[in-house]
């Protein structure tokens, strides 16, 4: 089987490492992964900003470039739903629509992929640590995943997976937002960063990087020493070990 | 001030339709999922188990001399020069006068009651109909049964047979209907008056009444 | 408040995280509400079909509005109550001074209304000298604080005991205990001689019934039952989408609203009035007006982004689920209606009100609120869209308009984007870095200084990944 990954502004420019991870795990399922270089980034940033028309510029590098593949897969909730659930909406009655709704239909946030379409979510992997596990609002609200990245996580060995109270809560990231409104923000996220300190885990892992550099980002602010990780790279390294 | 026609036509006008409305198609709406089957079970346990769970006490009673008793108990936990209401057909057709001699009745035949009435610190009612579901009694008003019987006392009884228990509210309302029109007030009452107000810590008997009894017939 | 005048949204969100105290007590009871909500939904059974089910009679009556809205006035009518028809708040309350004089009201009282808030009505009987109590526990306490409510449910969420213990007291002129029992006490006390001397009762209206004519309350304390059983009249303020179709339909909401509101599978008391007393019946009003109010409402009508809008059942669950209200409260959306629903409505009622237009941005767009409407109303879509509204009617910030120009040159080619982020990279390496520096210094760098007040900045891994793609020839392992 043979996939295009859609890496991501974010993951492309500042965790490069969660992109390999989702390739080189796909590749343990026989999956052959290509990067079609037209990508940037979906646009969400102007389209939550009420900036339609540059959304749907910067969107279309996305629709060009997973032209005449079957299946995307990306390490985001919210990136794929932001093509999932706006792409149809925002390309309304331009030219790309019918491309836009067909990219709509074959997006796939990872793990989704991994156990809708390929169904096997165990790849093997030990991780002998305390973790909890954030819930991404877009993953889970935009895209109704909310059980798929805990299948993976259930089939590592040795994981201690505790609860994160207030799980349903967002850390505050919001994209713009986060800037827009900094102070609420980061009291979100430092709420959020005291829930998963509570806890005593020593990982941190989410499905979304925009989540994970905002508690994370107050985590290393305090010095923390829990490691914060996309779900992609704890499956990786425990396959590493 | 608009008037009902410019009101309307603006309301029209913004649907995109160029007339008054016809009778609405209820195709689109969807009717719910079914409530759950309580056909096998004994309402009346039903009824009383959710009516405590809100804060009323249900007694359940096998005859008429039982109601009366457990009215009694219940009148005599009050301050002594006490006054109680009720309805005339209450009154009557539960032989409210059987009950502890001492007590006067105030009924809502008497030419005081609008004064008198709001020092009471007990309004017996019958209900119309009661809800097994949520515990509720659902009260309509009529000359008989003015509507502050069950609001402004502390205390407020109310006296239902088994048989005017329904399992869900979609009953209550079909039994209350009476010919398409409706009393000029339908009350559905569940527990005692309650507020959260404060720092969300639950407080009872707010505006309304304190003490719910429910006596139950048995059939 | 008249509107969002007091200051920007940001402001107020400050002054608001600085308030300890605050966001202790509106955490504390929106962690409750939801906590019961979601006991209370799924002690339910089948919550998604009975919210659907919910949904499409709401969707039906809004869209067939005229036609119920008319058959709601008739059967009102030949009840013998009066209908009055209001296009905006001043009309509304022009026909509610009229009835005022007319029956040379001293004393009026009200059981909580979010839509008399809307108009604005106490400040307008205020201004005329007349004495109106608010008889719900926590907008009594609000009145005697003069402070408009923070929730829509919930009035008085960010009043701690110990400062409604110090306004009772005040009233008092004796010291009231800080037990809630005490303090309720008081105001049984004290609210039982003004619903008797009262001459009017004014209401809001949860639901109208348009076959029957009839208007519905819930309430839990009773209130709304003394202001519609002992003063001579009754007004209704009542917002034109309030309607359902029938009797029948009402079920349906008895059970959504109450657990959506606060966690319970029925409300205390809900009351259909039908008209005023019969003449034969000793209590109960001589008099019901109803007046119907649009004040802005009726623009949402055949707007396919926004027209679900008046779904609404003015729950409150999306405010207790909102993280932003959580952390805020109600007064920072400086709004009537606050929380996910208020930053919704306000822009929609007043669309030319640039403190309303302020509000949508004030959301992370987590999507909570929408999946906790009872009427599956989609708010966090209609946050983005209002977002767009402002934009296409130029009223986009101008430096925003530049940065996302920008945006869409640069991220609108992969053979641009690809070197300007490597220079970025660089950039950021060689400034603000992990953004732990003086906070004069990050300043200079607009979002990456606001970014890093509390948090620090991402640091890249060296290389993106498209550029180690690149340089592997394209594969992972440069095979």
């Amino acid at each position: 089987m043979r996939v295009a990954l859609f890496v991501t502004c974010l993951v492309d420019q500042y965790f490069p490492k969660v992109a390999e991870a989702v390739v080189d795990l796909l590749a343990m399922k026989g999956v052959t992964v290509a990067f079609p270089a037209r990508q940037t980034c979906c646009g969400q940033p102007a389209f939550n900003n009420g900036y339609t028309a540059e959304a749907r510029t910067v969107g279309k590098t996305l629709v060009q470039a997973f032209d005449g593949f079957t299946h995307v897969v990306t390490p985001s909730g919210s990136c794929a739903g932001m093509i999932r659930h706006y792409y149809p909406e925002l390309f309304a009655g331009t030219p790309d629509h019918e491309a836009a709704t067909a990219l709509a239909a074959k997006t796939y946030e990872f793990t989704e992929f991994v156990t809708h379409v390929l169904g096997d979510p165990d790849f093997g992997a030990i991780f002998p640590h305390r973790a909890v596990y954030h819930t991404g609002c877009h993953g889970a609200r935009l895209l109704g995943l909310r059980d798929e990245p805990l299948e993976l996580l259930a089939k590592v060995k040795e994981l201690d997976l505790v609860p994160l109270p207030f799980a349903q809560d967002c850390c505050g990231f919001g994209g713009t937002f986060a800037v827009k409104f900094a102070n609420l923000s980061v009291a979100m996220a430092t709420e959020k960063a005291r829930n998963v300190t509570e806890t005593g885990a020593n990982v941190l892992v989410g499905t979304d990087v925009g989540c994970l550099m905002n508690i994370g980002g107050v985590l290393r602010r305090q010095d923390s020493p829990i490691r914060v990780l996309h779900l992609a790279e704890l499956l990786h390294e425990g396959t590493r070990r | 001030m608009a008037s009902k026609a410019e009101f309307l036509a603006n309301i029209t006008r913004r649907l995109g339709r160029s007339g008054p409305a016809s009778v609405p198609n209820r195709g689109s709406i969807n009717a719910g999922p079914a409530e759950h089957d309580m056909s096998a079970g004994d309402l009346a346990a039903r009824f009383a188990e959710e009516a405590e769970r809100v804060g009323s006490k249900v007694v359940m009673c096998d005859s008429l001399d039982a109601v009366h008793d457990a009215l009694t108990a219940i009148i005599g936990t009050l301050p002594p020069d006490r006054v109680a209401s009720c309805s005339p057909s209450v009154l009557d057709g539960w032989g409210l006068d059987r009950v502890d001699g001492s007590i006067e009745w105030l009924t809502a035949a008497s030419e005081a009651f609008r004064e008198r009435m709001p020092a009471s610190e007990v309004g017996v009612t019958g209900a119309d109909v009661a809800i097994a579901d949520t515990g509720t009694l659902v009260l309509t008003a009529d000359a008989d049964r003015p509507r502050s019987l069950s609001l402004l006392p502390r205390v407020h009884v109310a006296l239902i047979r088994e048989e005017q228990i329904v399992a869900h509210m979609a009953e209550a309302i079909q039994r209350v209907r009476v010919n398409g029109s409706l009393p000029s007030a339908v009350q559905f009452m569940t527990g005692p008056s309650r507020s959260a107000d404060i720092e969300n810590d639950l407080s009872i008997g707010v505006h309304g009444p304190a003490e719910v009894h429910i006596l139950v017939l048995r059939s | 408040m008249s509107s969002a005048s007091n200051g920007h949204m940001t402001d107020r969100v400050d002054v608001a995280l600085a308030d300890v105290a605050l966001g202790g007590a509106v955490k504390f009871t929106t962690d409750r509400l939801r906590g019961r909500k979601a006991e209370a939904s799924e002690a339910l059974g089948d919550w998604q079909e009975w919210r659907e089910a919910g949904r499409s009679i709401r969707a039906h009556t809004v869209a067939n509005l005229d036609y119920y809205v008319d058959q709601f006035t008739t059967n009102a009518t030949a009840a013998g109550s009066t209908v009055h028809f209001a296009s905006d708040g001043v009309e509304a309350v022009a026909a509610i001074r009229q009835i005022v004089r007319e029956k040379a009201a001293k004393l009026v009282i009200k059981s909580k209304s979010m839509v008399t808030e809307e108009i604005h009505l106490n400040a307008a009987f205020e201004a005329d000298g007349l004495e109106c109590v608010e008889t719900d526990l926590g907008e009594y306490i609000l009145q005697l604080a003069k402070e408009p409510p923070s929730h829509i449910i919930v009035p008085c969420i960010h009043k701690r005991r110990s400062e409604i213990a110090a306004l009772f007291s005040a009233e008092a002129g004796r010291e009231i205990a800080q037990d809630t029992v005490s303090l309720t006490a008081f105001a049984r006390q004290k609210l039982r001689e003004t619903f008797i001397a009262a001459d009017i009762g004014i209401t809001g209206c949860n639901f109208a019934l348009a076959d029957t004519g009839s208007i519905v309350l819930f309430s839990n304390e009773g209130n709304g039952r003394m202001t519609t059983t002992l003063p001579k009249t009754h007004v209704v303020v009542m917002g034109m989408e309030r309607l359902l179709p029938t009797f029948e339909d009402l079920d349906i909401f008895a059970k959504l609203l109450p657990r959506s509101a606060t966690g319970q599978k029925i409300t205390s008391y809900m009351t259909v009035l039908t008209g005023p007393r019969r003449d034969c019946e000793v209590d109960g009003p001589d008099d019901v007006h109803i007046v119907i109010l649009d004040n802005g409402r009726s623009n949402q009508l055949g707007d396919p982004e926004f027209q679900e809008i008046l779904n609404c059942i003015r729950c409150g669950a999306c405010l207790n689920v909102c993280p932003v209200y959580r952390h805020v409260g109600g007064h920072a959306y400086g709004n009537v209606y606050p929380g996910p629903i208020g930053a919704v409505l306000a822009p929609l009622l007043r669309p030319d009100d640039p403190a309303a237009a302020e509000l949508p941005y004030a959301s992370s767009l987590c999507g909570a609120c929408a999946e906790a409407c009872p009427v599956k109303i989609p708010l966090h879509d209609m946050l983005v869209r209002l977002r767009a509204r402002n934009v296409a009617r130029g009223n986009g910030k101008p430096e925003e308009q530049i940065a996302f120009t920008g945006f869409a040159k640069l991220f609108g080619s992969a053979s641009l984007y690809g070197p300007m982020m490597q220079l970025a990279r660089l950039g950021q390496k060689l400034t603000v870095g992990n953004g732990r520096r003086p906070q004069w210094f990050m300043n200079l760098f607009g979002p990456a200084g606001a970014w890093a007040k509390g948090r620090d900045l991402p640091t890249s891994q060296g290389a993106s990944f498209r550029e180690r793609w690149a340089k592997r020839g394209g594969h992972r392992n440069g095979k």
